[in-house]
């Protein structure tokens, strides 16, 4: 009986003291930062910030395993910008923040796989050329060029979406529809595809601004 | 003692004849002891690191709420036509209710360092005792070599 | 019996935290090797069908681009038809009106008195007096036209006229030619100057009209003719809605819509730049769909004109070409629908020389004269003391003459 004691103590403080060396499993200090990769505090049943995120991710790791896109024999020059990126859906949304994020990830992603056109910086460029060749300014260091780059393909897409709320109880559930496309700009042939679809339902919308 | 156990032994015997359970049957008991946990990379050259790592090439899931209601049923790796590396897991929902995980991937080189960032978490919706299929690319080619999956329940 | 149950359970809750992660093992990705190149676009098998049909470039190509090869053409058939003086009608009809003043109504007043005195002086004393008045106006909006811009019709007559200037013609100015015409002239009528002038110091005359147009992108069209002065013969009309260059484009419109193709009851026409240019924006490239620069617009104009008269002068040429028996006999005289002579009388003169007719009248015309008897007027007499015309000798006053207000 008297060992049964001595075991109990002993294992009574081991199970102190595994306690001390244990993760503090406790939330961490409040911030106002959010993961834009996870849903934050403010939910609604629009386009969200994670949404972009894992679409972008998700369009990008696609079209990079396309060997047209992402092994041709020339790396193709691509024009990924919100030109004929539509936004047809109720939500309230900058087309671009898709369109940037994809061209980005995928132009750091592609290490030379594939060529990316500025089309949006189009009037930049044609007024710095304009200015070399009257000579307002030297030629700069590069060998110049018969004109801007053009595109073998281009992001084309479509925002849609379909709304639905139950008035007895205001919940309110949205389904959208993403639509990614890769268009060969001589033939029209759509050379990659990628759909991003996800339905979310509310009690109530939040207001996107 | 010997009297109460003979009927508690006869009413698990009851229970288990009251009906047949459809597919999948998850054996939770199992799937715990194939749990491994292996010493990671030294963070000190030559010395054992007191973190027990998650090993490569694996489906983990950190987050208690699933873990005992979710069954990776398998895992493959292959290499896509541009030489990217696709990977894709099965998972399993046993329980009666529909589930919502979201996993992402972290790619990594041949050394076990990140080869490239880490995908975003993407959702997989499990029906109620369905199989849910996760899929993801990496983004480099000759650079990745192994991956490390999380998978967690989406909030 | 209860302390071992109890050791296990505090066991238990130390080993639960290690459960809640779980991870199953998969494979190793393959070892990589370089895939093969892909091709841009895969090579589709050939079919055996018609050939697919050819695309229409013709339309609008390159129209409104400087015709220098028409310029040239017309330069060579200039000269061969006699380099007729050519006299331009800016946006100006020639009217019908034969004055410029012209009246719907007047008013007579006549006084007639008479009386006699007696007496050792007898006088006798007569006299009949008649005052005309006369309300007159001025002859307008028809010969006029609504006015364009100053800098509009600079731009276009700038374009227009380059073309004939660059044919080295012999373009004289309507102003000009009225003041040379009419000077010492002023109490003439001015239409009567102005058909002296043109009769006299020019052959061809060019009439280019503006009009304001709702369906043409240009948001006018225009119309030019070529008369010869000397018979009022319409040797060319140039109307821009048939040009075709103004046509609208019947291709099909790519849209975000798809290709659209134009209605069917569409009547919008008007010229379309034929590189249609791209200009750099910050949302890339877009077309611009202006219509060409007027400047363009009146040489092509002008190019169409050369084109619709240059048969003519090269028939004038031909038919002066030929030997001069059709004069010496002119029994065998050529059929009246026959091309004739373009050249001027005395460049026709000077090489074949005609049997004097002093009857007939001095074909000075642009063109070839038809049997018409047509009589140019002369010159006014400069500096020649216009007369009052006596009075008539009825009783109603001739119509006053025109006065300058």
């Amino acid at each position: 009986m008297h060992r049964v004691r001595l075991g109990l103590v002993v294992l009574a403080t081991a199970a102190t003291l595994s306690a001390c060396q244990r993760v503090d499993n406790t939330p961490g200090s409040p911030t106002v930062y959010v993961d834009p990769a996870t849903s934050g505090p403010v939910k609604g049943v629009g386009i969200e910030s994670q949404d972009i995120v894992s679409m972008t991710d998700q369009m990008m790791r696609d079209m990079l395993s396309q060997p047209r896109l992402a092994n041709a024999a020339t790396p193709p020059s691509i024009i990924i910008d919100s030109e004929y990126f539509h936004n047809e859906s109720s939500s309230r949304l900058n087309k671009n923040s898709i369109t940037d994020r994809l061209r980005v990830g995928l132009n750091r992603a592609a290490a030379g796989r594939m060529q990316f056109v500025g089309r949006h910086y189009a009037d930049m460029v044609a007024k710095e050329r304009d200015l070399k060749r009257q000579g307002t300014v030297d030629r700069a260091t590069l060998p110049a060029t018969q004109a801007q780059k053009g595109g073998d393909y281009r992001l084309g897409g479509r925002i849609t979406s379909l709304d639905s709320r139950d008035p007895k109880t205001g919940m309110m559930q949205r389904y959208n529809q993403i639509v990614f496309e890769m268009v060969d700009l001589e033939t029209a042939e759509i050379v990659w595809s990628g759909i991003y679809e996800f339905a979310k339902a509310a009690q109530d919308d939040i207001i996107y601004r | 003692m010997k009297r109460l156990f003979a009927p508690a032994l006869g009413l698990l015997l009851l229970g288990g004849c009251s009906g047949i359970e459809p597919a999948p049957h998850c054996d939770m008991g199992r799937v715990s002891s194939q749990r491994d946990l292996v010493p990671g990379p030294a963070m000190v050259p030559d010395e054992k690191s007191p973190l027990k790592e998650m090993p490569l090439n694996s489906v983990n899931i950190t987050d208690p709420a699933i873990i005992n209601k979710l069954y990776v049923r398998s895992i493959s790796a292959r290499r896509t036509a541009t030489g990217t590396v696709e990977v894709m897991a099965q998972v399993v929902n046993c329980t009666d209710f529909p589930l919502n995980a979201e996993a992402r991937t972290q790619f990594t080189d041949a050394s076990g360092a990140p080869a490239e960032i880490v995908s975003a978490w993407q959702r997989v919706h499990l029906s109620p005792r369905t199989i849910g299929n996760y899929r993801e690319l990496s983004l480099g080619d000759k650079t990745v070599d192994g991956y490390l999956i999380e998978m967690r329940e989406t909030k | 019996m209860t302390h071992p149950a109890l050791v296990l359970l505090l066991a238990c809750a130390l080993a639960l935290p290690a459960a809640a992660q779980a991870q199953t093992v998969g494979p190793k990705p393959p070892p990589y090797q370089p895939p093969p190149k892909a091709q841009p676009r895969p090579e589709t098998p050939a079919r055996d069908e018609a050939p697919a049909p050819r695309m229409d470039t013709t339309v609008n190509a390159a129209s409104f681009a400087p015709r220098d090869d028409v310029v040239g053409r017309f330069a060579d058939a200039y000269v061969r038809g006699g380099r007729p003086r050519l006299a331009f009608y800016w946006n100006r009809l020639l009217s019908d009106t034969l004055a410029q003043w012209y009246s719907d109504s007047r008013t007579v007043t006549a006084e007639r008195s008479s009386g006699s005195t007696e007496g050792d002086l007898s006088l006798n004393r007569s006299g009949n007096r008649q005052i005309a008045t006369e309300t007159q106006r001025r002859t307008g909006g028809e010969q006029g036209r609504p006015p364009r811009p100053e800098t509009w019709e600079w731009e276009f007559q700038d374009g227009f006229l380059g073309a004939f200037l660059k044919a080295d013609a012999q373009v004289v100015d309507r102003t000009a030619i009225l003041r040379i015409m009419g000077a010492g002239a002023e109490d003439m009528d001015p239409r009567t100057v102005e058909v002296m002038a043109l009769q006299n110091m020019a052959d061809l005359m060019i009439e280019v009209l503006v009009a304001e147009s709702v369906r043409s992108n240009t948001g006018y069209e225009l119309r030019a003719r070529v008369l010869d002065m000397k018979t009022g013969r319409l040797l060319a009309m140039v109307n821009s809605r048939a040009l075709r260059e103004w046509q609208p484009s019947l291709k099909a419109e790519a849209t975000s819509r798809g290709f659209e193709l134009p209605d069917e009851d569409d009547e919008r026409f008007g010229p379309e730049r034929s590189d249609q240019r791209y200009k750099a924006t910050a949302t890339g490239f877009e077309r611009k769909r202006k219509p060409p620069k007027l400047s363009l617009i009146a040489h092509n104009l002008a190019t169409n004109v050369m084109d619709a008269l240059m048969p003519r002068l090269e028939a004038a040429a031909d038919a002066a070409a030929q030997p001069p028996m059709a004069k010496a006999e002119p029994a065998a005289a050529p059929p009246s629908n026959a091309p004739m002579p373009l050249v001027r009388q005395p460049d026709v003169s000077k090489t074949v020389p005609a049997p004097p007719k002093p009857k007939a009248p001095v074909n000075d015309s642009a063109v070839p004269l038809p049997d018409v008897d047509t009589k140019p007027l002369p010159p006014p007499a400069k500096a020649a003391t216009v007369e009052p015309s006596s009075p008539p000798a009825g009783d109603e006053p001739p119509m006053p003459k025109a006065t300058r207000q």
